[in-house]
């Protein structure tokens, strides 16, 4: 094994650019793939960080179709009641049920007008959200008052000027005075949006009796899923149809898990194109390399050589290859998924991440020795067949 | 002493197929080389030198007829069992040297050793005997490019003698040499052949065809004579 592996080493290192080159296939190929899986994987980790801060036992209930983050629900729904909300608190394992509702409001800040979206909730409601915000500058509004909670980005990049704790901003033209501002999430959508007094919101549109959808807290993480159930056909038999998603946070996680692998197998399948040119790369390389080599290869069978023997050496300088550009490529992968991180951290969010793990890397190893001696299997097979009398024929 | 054979042609054909075009190159030679003997084969090109060297030398299958190597009938063995059979009998000397570039003489030497499973320690050790048996001492780590025409002829003979063969095949190996070089490798191998050796050489050389102890003349693929040397 040593003497194939020196001889291999010799031979690649005499063409040393060719040899650099055919590494570069695998190499790019390699750091592709690495690049792209880390950003779907990065996207769990994050993911199911946040997830976990929630815990185990809060359930959302939300209409059909409404993305976690969209605006506002679907045109057409139809919204929950406080009379939905009333049933919802008395289902049992139920601790509590806060509501929440969604509008998009037209908001002025220094003569300035934007949509945003905006959030009525009660004050008692911290207890799911500061699970997922916190105050960074100010406090909480009161129901009472007049006041709003800005996310960050809302505060900062939404209007041309910063808005700070203590200015007064024009909602459907009445005047609130922004009581908080939110840290930063990472998140954009979440980051934009601006939180009020359920009551005013309600005032505001004229939405009385309206809910957009309900946080629940459980007694247990262990009767969450009972709990779900239950409300949800509570809430199917009351609206006459079921036309809401009542998800519980450990189903979030999973359904995230599930949307995150097909994310990361996409990412990498596409990505393995590549990997599929450097595997050519090195055939065309390999078959250069035996044609060059066929006089050699002559010498080497009438001097003893069996067939099986110049197969093992061509096989093992292809799986040479493969392994190395591998290695150096996860090294080259590894330095792109940091940069697409920073890049990422930049443009999207503070929290956009990429992830390798070591699973990654060892299927990256594996990976490509197997490219290097699928393409090396037809030089190397070509090379044991050469006819020895005709090989030392060669010129 | 009864002298013991070596090599036994029978009534041996060789037709290689080209294209879709036949072309016979030996028509039934009969030859028996013995153990210990020199002998050299002549001929004009096309006249089936080289062939009768592949044959012997169990890189090539007759068409029709039977080669015998050291007892062992070889006309129809498998590859694998070919390969077997030069590793073991065979040393192979060309006129190309044919060394390869990239390893120096020791290591040359050494190739066929390890194609045969021999330990690194015992190859290295052996291959250094002969490199010195054949006056290289001095050129173990050079590179086969380092090396004038006849030290690398040198090289290939401690080569062929590595798994020290029953038989050494030089193909116009003073081919590619000056006069003066072309003369130590024939003094080399008379040497190996007076240590006991075989040695079959195939040469355009009168002078150096006569020093064998017998002289195979062949024309178109046919033994057209047989001179016995001094």
């Amino acid at each position: 094994m040593r003497e194939y592996l020196i001889y291999s080493v010799r031979s690649l290192s005499q063409q040393k650019t060719r040899t650099f080159l055919t590494l570069l296939g695998m190499i790019v190929g390699i750091a592709v793939i690495i690049a792209m899986v880390s950003i779907g994987e990065g996207m769990r980790v994050s993911i199911n960080k946040e997830i976990g801060k929630m815990g185990g036992d809060v359930i959302f209930i939300f209409p059909s179709g409404f993305g976690a983050h969209a605006f506002g629900p679907p045109a057409g729904t139809v919204p929950f009641t406080d009379s939905q909300l009333q049933d919802v608190r008395y289902t049992p394992g139920v601790k509590a049920a806060y509501p929440v509702l969604l509008k998009a409001a037209v908001v002025e800040y220094k003569s300035e007008k934007q949509t945003v979206s905006i959030r009525g909730v009660e004050s008692e409601a911290s207890a799911v959200f500061s699970k997922m915000y916190s105050i960074k500058e100010g406090r909480l509004f009161r129901d009472y008052e007049d006041g709003v909670v800005l996310g960050y980005r809302a505060a900062k990049d939404v209007f041309s000027r910063e808005i700070r704790v203590g200015d007064s901003v024009k909602i459907e033209g009445r005047s609130f005075s922004v009581v908080g501002i939110f840290e930063e999430s990472g998140n954009n959508p979440r980051d934009t949006i601006m939180f009020m007094p359920l009551q005013k919101v309600r005032t505001l549109f004229s939405a009385y009796d309206e809910i957009t959808g309900m946080f629940v807290l459980c007694d247990s993480g262990n009767i969450v899923e009972q709990a779900a159930k239950k409300i949800e056909d509570n809430l199917e038999k009351m609206r006459g149809g079921k036309d809401f998603d009542v998800i519980t946070s450990r189903q979030m996680a999973e359904q995230v898990a599930k949307i995150t692998t097909i994310v990361s197998f996409v990412l990498g399948g596409i990505a393995s194109v590549s990997i599929l040119v450097g595997g050519v790369i090195i055939m065309n390389t390999m078959l250069m390399s035996v044609m060059e080599r066929t006089r050699e290869i002559g010498v080497m069978k009438a001097t003893g050589a069996t067939n099986s023997l110049i197969l093992g050496m061509f096989l093992i300088e292809a799986a040479l290859v493969g392994i190395t550009g591998g290695t150096i490529g996860i090294l080259l992968g590894a330095v792109i998924s940091k940069i697409i991180e920073y890049a990422g951290r930049l443009y999207i969010g503070g929290n956009f991440t990429t992830v390798i793990t070591q699973q990654m890397m060892l299927g990256a190893i594996f990976f490509s020795l197997f490219i290097g001696c699928v393409s090396g299997a037809y030089p190397a097979y070509r090379a044991s067949k050469l006819d020895p009398v005709e090989a030392l024929r060669y010129e | 002493m009864m002298p013991m054979e070596i090599v036994r042609l029978e009534n041996v054909s060789k037709i290689y197929t080209m294209d879709k075009v036949q072309v016979p190159v030996l028509h039934g030679i009969s030859l028996e080389i013995y153990k210990g003997e020199f002998v050299s084969v002549m001929g004009p090109s096309g006249s089936g030198k080289s062939t009768i060297m592949n044959l012997i030398g169990c890189l090539d299958r007759p068409t029709r007829g039977e080669v015998y190597l050291d007892g062992k009938n070889v006309s129809k063995l498998s590859e694998d069992k070919l390969a077997e059979m030069r590793r073991k009998k065979i040393g192979f000397v060309f006129q190309q040297f044919n060394l390869i570039p990239r390893l120096n003489a020791l290591e040359n030497v050494e190739l066929p050793m390890w194609f045969a499973g021999v330990v690194k320690a015992k190859r290295t050790s052996r291959a250094g005997e002969l490199l010195r048996a054949v006056g290289l001492e001095h050129r173990l780590k050079h590179k086969p490019t380092e090396l004038s025409g006849g030290e690398r002829q040198r090289v290939a003979i401690a080569r062929a003698l590595a798994n020290n063969p029953e038989i050494i095949l030089a193909d116009e190996p003073t081919g590619n040499l000056d006069m003066k070089s072309g003369e130590e490798i024939i003094n080399l191998l008379q040497k190996l052949n007076a240590e006991g050796r075989t040695v079959l050489i195939v040469t355009h050389e009168l002078e150096y065809a006569r020093r064998a102890q017998r002289m195979i003349k062949l024309r178109d693929g046919l033994i057209e004579g047989i001179e016995v040397g001094k």
